[in-house]
Parts: structure tokens; sequence; C-alpha cells
């Protein structure tokens, strides 16, 4: 997917002026929210759960070495293999090898977002070997030359009528409107493509340490088709998916689908380790891991090293008031929302993608969802951090921050400056004690008046109070 | 790609301030995926006797899967030759996990055809064992075996699945249990499937539609 992030502002102003977008996410606002909230109130223990998977997942990036060396021995002993790669490249090209080693011509995947993250589709085309997207979401988007903009939802953009629309023209069938029979048609062309796939990819929600699995949670049943009828199976995962063991592996069953549709479980939970065994009349005769990195080692023991706990379950992105005003693409690349915000800025530079940590008005809702208690704010902070260390942002931002800083760090020239400046708003707002413009809040001011700040400053009205409060307790304690 | 390999340990131990750990170290984690031990479970994990098959129930059907009780497993062939008529599929062959509990049955004289194979493109009706079913979500859990080919939970257009009561557990970690326990030789089922409930999509506008890829109906004789 190309990188499109440093357009962020110009691509957010688009999507709020998109009318078809605008509609398909009202559907986001109506939905997971209340779905998620719903489930919460069904499972009083949900807190103690949240508490759980983080001491869980801490331990495994502490002793992830020890894990991952583990489940890639774990995979050795039922037979199958485990790929190492650094970058996109590394994945792709292994991934391009064990395809040909077969003769593949068409290959069906399941929803993977790490196949979006290395491009996947592109290096395989490039190939001469044809990727079918069997997630009825990913399916359209593919049909459209589209890319998700939600990490479970990828379709979440379209309405309806758009995808009646490609449907019709790229199915050459009559269109249908009905989703029923959307779905049908969907199905249908689907089949013969799981039957003659030479190879099936799929990515994994999580892989287990103490067996050499991996698993993959969804709904439509596309993944267990694709990984269960084509003689190889390739799971495309990243190092920090690993949990250590099947009990563990149950808590966050429980975590991922509550937190992520509100479901009290996905409808499939599937587990595979390593090729068909003997006896088997059907599943893969060959089982590969790729293990991707792609800069996630680096976060190991970094300020970041909490984002490794995510488990893309897309509460955070649900939740946020940026998203839902945005939707996905406006990011401008394959993780949008908060948990984005922080890993894209590691996987293509904060010269790329300084807008995204910007882009928050931290409200916190993020945190307070989120599964694995990642603090995205805090990390979001981070990336700001060092984007004013290295110098990047614009001049006056940066002139901001550093006015601000001075300003903040000198608290007696601070209220004597707001002292100062107040009575003046008062007065340039006029009778309507209304702002309609300010020299430099043209962004505020553009949509909407700024109320002019009346009587006292916060720290006037602050000492005021505290200091009369005093004086009665003083009185009334007198005999 | 073996460089890889020692790329990303090393930048991982880099990144923690140390080297690869000591035998000793190693030797307690190891020890712990051996003998893993719970985490914290929610109470409706947690829950005994009767329960256990009333909540199996309720969040099977709530899982939009249905639930047929039987008497004796004799009355399997009969109950689904009616639910074949119904379904105007009584031509279709029902595809046939290899088990002997479901092959011994006297499907002839409810005129069902059987077969006993993987399952193909077109195929209307399956029918499997489970190996137990869970009552925190009302899931069935099913694997991969000789006897029972993992296409056939998946191709059909309708699943059928055969359930011991008292194979019924409270949570995951039960099911986990018995998953090992079935594997005493050493690996694990290729397969293992946590279903609960038919196949479905939100795909389309943000709501969850059935009938997506995978079987259209779930059903479920209870015994």
């Amino acid at each position: 997917m190309d990188i499109n992030s440093p357009d962020f502002i110009a691509r957010s102003k688009s999507a709020l002026n998109d009318a078809n977008l605008q509609t398909a996410l009202q559907n986001l606002k109506a939905g997971f929210p209340s779905k998620r909230r719903k489930a919460m109130e069904r499972m009083p223990e949900f807190d103690a759960m949240r508490d759980q998977a983080v001491v869980i997942k801490d331990k495994v990036i502490e002793n992830l070495d020890f894990y991952l060396e583990t489940f890639e021995n774990k995979v050795h002993a039922s037979g199958g293999h485990v790929h190492w790669a650094q970058t996109s490249d590394e994945a792709c090209q292994t991934i391009v090898d064990i395809c040909r080693s077969v003769n593949a011509k068409t290959v069906t995947k399941g929803k993977s977002m790490v196949t979006e993250e290395i491009n996947l589709n592109e290096f395989l085309e490039k190939h001469n070997i044809t990727p079918i997207e069997t997630d009825l979401g990913e399916y359209i988007l593919q049909l459209r030359g589209d890319h998700p903009s939600h990490i479970i939802a990828p379709a979440i953009h379209l309405n309806l009528p758009q995808v009646s629309d490609i449907f019709a023209e790229k199915h050459n069938l009559p269109r249908k409107e009905d989703p029923a029979e959307l779905m049908q048609e969907a199905r249908d062309i689907m089949r013969d493509h799981f039957i003659a796939a030479d190879v099936g990819i799929t990515g994994a929600n999580f892989f287990v340490a103490e067996t050499g699995s991996t698993m993959i949670v969804t709904n439509e049943g596309n993944g267990d088709l694709t990984q269960t009828l084509p003689k190889v199976h390739i799971v495309v995962t990243s190092i920090e998916k690993c949990v250590p063991t099947l009990e563990d592996l149950s808590l966050f069953m429980r975590l991922l689908s509550r937190s992520a549709t509100g479901q009290e479980s996905a409808v499939y939970n599937t587990l595979s380790s390593g090729p068909r065994q003997t006896g088997d009349q059907d599943g893969p005769e060959q089982f590969h891991v790729v293990l991707v990195d792609n800069g996630r080692s680096d976060m190991v023991g970094d300020e970041q090293q909490d984002m490794l706990r995510c488990i893309r379950c897309s509460a955070c992105m649900n939740h946020c008031p940026v998203y839902s005003q945005i939707g996905g693409h406006a990011y401008g690349w394959v993780y949008p929302g908060p948990m984005g915000s922080v890993l894209t800025p590691k996987m293509i530079g904060i010269d790329q993608a300084g807008h995204l940590p910007n882009a928050s008005t931290f409200c916190g809702k993020c945190e307070a969802v989120c599964p694995v208690r990642i603090p995205l704010p805090k990390l979001m902070r981070t990336w700001r951090e060092r984007q004013f260390e290295q110098n990047l942002g614009s001049a006056a931002n940066r002139w901001g921050i550093r006015f601000w800083s001075a300003m903040v760090k000198r608290p007696k020239l601070y209220h004597a400056m707001t002292r100062f400046t107040m009575p003046l708003m008062k007065l340039w707002a006029g009778k309507k004690n209304r702002l309609h413009s300010l020299p430099i809040g043209r962004g505020w001011t553009l949509w909407r008046d700024l109320p002019a700040p009346e009587g006292k400053t916060f720290m006037q009205q602050w000492q005021a109070q505290t200091k009369q409060p005093k004086q009665h307790t003083d009185k009334e304690m007198q005999p | 790609m073996s460089q890889a390999r020692q790329q990303i340990l090393a930048r991982i131990r880099s990144g923690l301030k140390r080297g690869p750990l000591s035998p000793h170290q190693q030797t307690t984690l190891q020890q712990q995926l051996e003998s893993p031990k719970r985490t914290l479970q929610p109470a409706r994990a947690k829950v005994t006797g009767q329960a256990t098959i009333d909540d199996f129930k309720a969040m099977a059907l709530e899982s939009a899967a249905e639930l047929i009780q039987l008497d004796s497993l004799d009355q399997l062939p009969a109950q689904l030759a009616a639910l074949m008529q119904q379904a105007n599929i009584s031509q279709q062959p029902l595809v046939l996990a290899d088990e002997s509990n479901l092959r011994s049955l006297n499907w002839a004289s409810a005129g069902i055809n059987t077969e006993l194979r993987v399952a193909q493109n077109g195929d209307a009706i399956s029918l499997t064992n489970s190996l137990c079913g869970v009552a925190e979500t009302g899931t069935l859990v099913l694997h991969s075996s000789p006897n029972s080919p993992t296409s056939l939970n998946f191709l059909p257009d309708i699943h059928c699945l055969v359930l011991q009561q008292t194979n019924i557990v409270a949570g995951y970690e039960d099911a986990w249990d018995k998953v090992r326990d079935g594997a005493k030789s050493g690996a694990i089922p290729r397969t293992v499937n946590f279903i609960t409930g038919p196949s479905r999509s939100a795909d389309l506008e943000q709501t969850l539609r059935m009938g997506a890829h995978g079987p259209k109906r779930l059903v479920v004789f209870l015994l």
C-alpha cells in the first residue's frame, strides 16, 4: 500500500466532505461501541482479565527470544516450517519462494493486516501469482482496487450500493441490491477459488509457544476454507502475536471478540498445528509460518514497547472521535486510528507519519477501552516529542511549542501574561462576548466562535477561593 | 533466512539489555509451558452440574445454532431425514464422518444416502461428532482426524453434529484439556475448531448477516 500519511490533513478534509463516507461511518458509531459495552456488562471480570492480559503480554515481550525459539521448535516437531523475515521484502520473497516451489498459480487469502503491511498482493502479482482475497470485505476491496480502512471491518467506508455496483461490473451478473443475495453471489464465486487454489495464506491472531500452533479468529469461515483445502498453508504473522500456553490463549479469546465486535465469541476460533497428520484425508501437506519483524524488535526495550501488547481488536479506533469523523483512509497507510498513530511512525518513519500522533484530542477513550491497557495517548505524545527533537513539523508549530514551553516554565511570567491578555480578549470580543477571529487561532474560529473569557483568570479565582474558606474556618473555630 | 533469525533475536536481546536467557531461566519458563496454569477465569467458565448444560444450550441458541434433543442415537436417521426433507435436499447425499457410532446407524431405513469422504463443492449437508461443547459461549469443539476431515465442518451448507451432554464442559480451558488428553501420543491434532454458531459476516454495512462462506446452518443433536 502506498504511503499517503504526509497528506493526512488534505485527506481528512476531503473525508469530512465525502457524503458516502460520512453515511458509512454512521454505521460504525451506531454499531461496535454499544455492542462492546453490552458484552462488558455480561462479563463482570472483564477488567480483571485485562490486567491479567497485560501481565501475560509483558512477560512474553520480556522473554520474547525464548518464546519465539520454543515456538519454532514446536512447529518443526509437528512437521512445519518457520521462516524469519526482518523486512517486508524478505517476507514477500519467502512467500513467493514457497509458492514457486509448488508451481502455484493462484493463492487464496484469509484476512490479514500483516500481509497488507508487507504489501504482499502486489508482490505476488509481480511474480505472476494471483492472490484472491476471500474475506467478503477484503474481496469487495480487491475488486475495487481499494484498501482496508479498518483493521477488522475493512470495507467499513463503503455503502451497499457501491458493493452492488462493483459486483455487477466485475461478475458480469444482474445488479443485486439485497444484502443476502450479494453475499450468496460472493459465496458462489468464492467456492471455485477455494477449490482451485494451490496455496492458502492466512494471518494469525495469536500463536502459541506451548504447542507450536497458530490461531485465526473469524466469522465467515473463509479463513478455514483457505487453510484447509490447498496443498500448502502459509501463516503470515508478526513476532509479537505470541502467547505462552493454551490457557493464556483462552483469556485472549475472551478479550478479543468482545473488544472487537462485541460478540460473546467469534464464530470460528481455529487452532492449526503443522501439516495434515498420518491418515488425515484433508488439510494442507505443508505448513509454513512466516514471522515478520518489520521494526517490532526495535520496539523491545523502547518507549513504545507497550504497543507490542496490541491484539488488533480495533476497539481504540471504534471509540475514537477522530477516526469516526474521517475514517481510516485519511491516515494514509495500513493501520488507522490511535493504534496506527503509534505503530505507523515506527514502520514508515516519523518524518512521513508526523501528522498521525498529532491527530488526537487525547480524550483518552482509546486507552480506556484497550483490552491490553496500552497507554495510547502517552505513546502518541512520545512521538510528538521525537518529532520536535528531530526538527520535524511546521515552523509555526515548533515556534509555538517553544513559546509555550518558555511560558509554562516561568509561572510568574505566565500568570502575568494571562492576567494581561484576558481583559484584552474580553474587549476584543465586544458585547456578544464571542471572538469571531483570532490572530493565531484561525483553525478554530473558521468554524465556530470562541467564547471570550469572563472575569478573572483561573489562578486569580483559585487564590481568592483558597483564602476565603480558610477565613471561614478560622472564624468557626473560634470558641 | 537464518541470518534474519539471528538478527531479530539479537535485536530483541539488545532491547532487553541482556544476552540469551541462562539455562536456569530457560528451564523455569519451559516448565511453565509444560505444566500450564490457568489464568483468571470468569465465573461463567467455572459452572458445574446442570448449569453447564443449561448455559451451553442458552448460549448455543444465542449464537443461532439449532439444538435437537435425542433420547438415543437410533433416532438420528429419522430426525435427519425430516430435516433434509424440510430443506428440500432429500436427494442429496449426507456426507458422513467415518466414525463408528455414526456409520453403524440404519441410514437406509430412513432413505438417506450416506457417503464417507471429505467434503466437496456442492455438498448440501454433513454430519460429524464433536469432542465437546463449551458452556461459557455455547461453542462446539471439533478436531481433525483420519475419521473426521475438517472440510466437513466448513464446505457443506448445513453442518450437523452429535454432542453427548456428558461432554459439555464449562470453560475453554476444560476443552483444551480434552484436546490434550486425546493427544497423549504427542502432537495435538492438525486442526482444532472452536465453532460458535453458523457462518456470518458484518462486512455489508456493519450488520451481521448469516450465511457467509461457511455453513449456513449449524445443527446440534444433543444426546
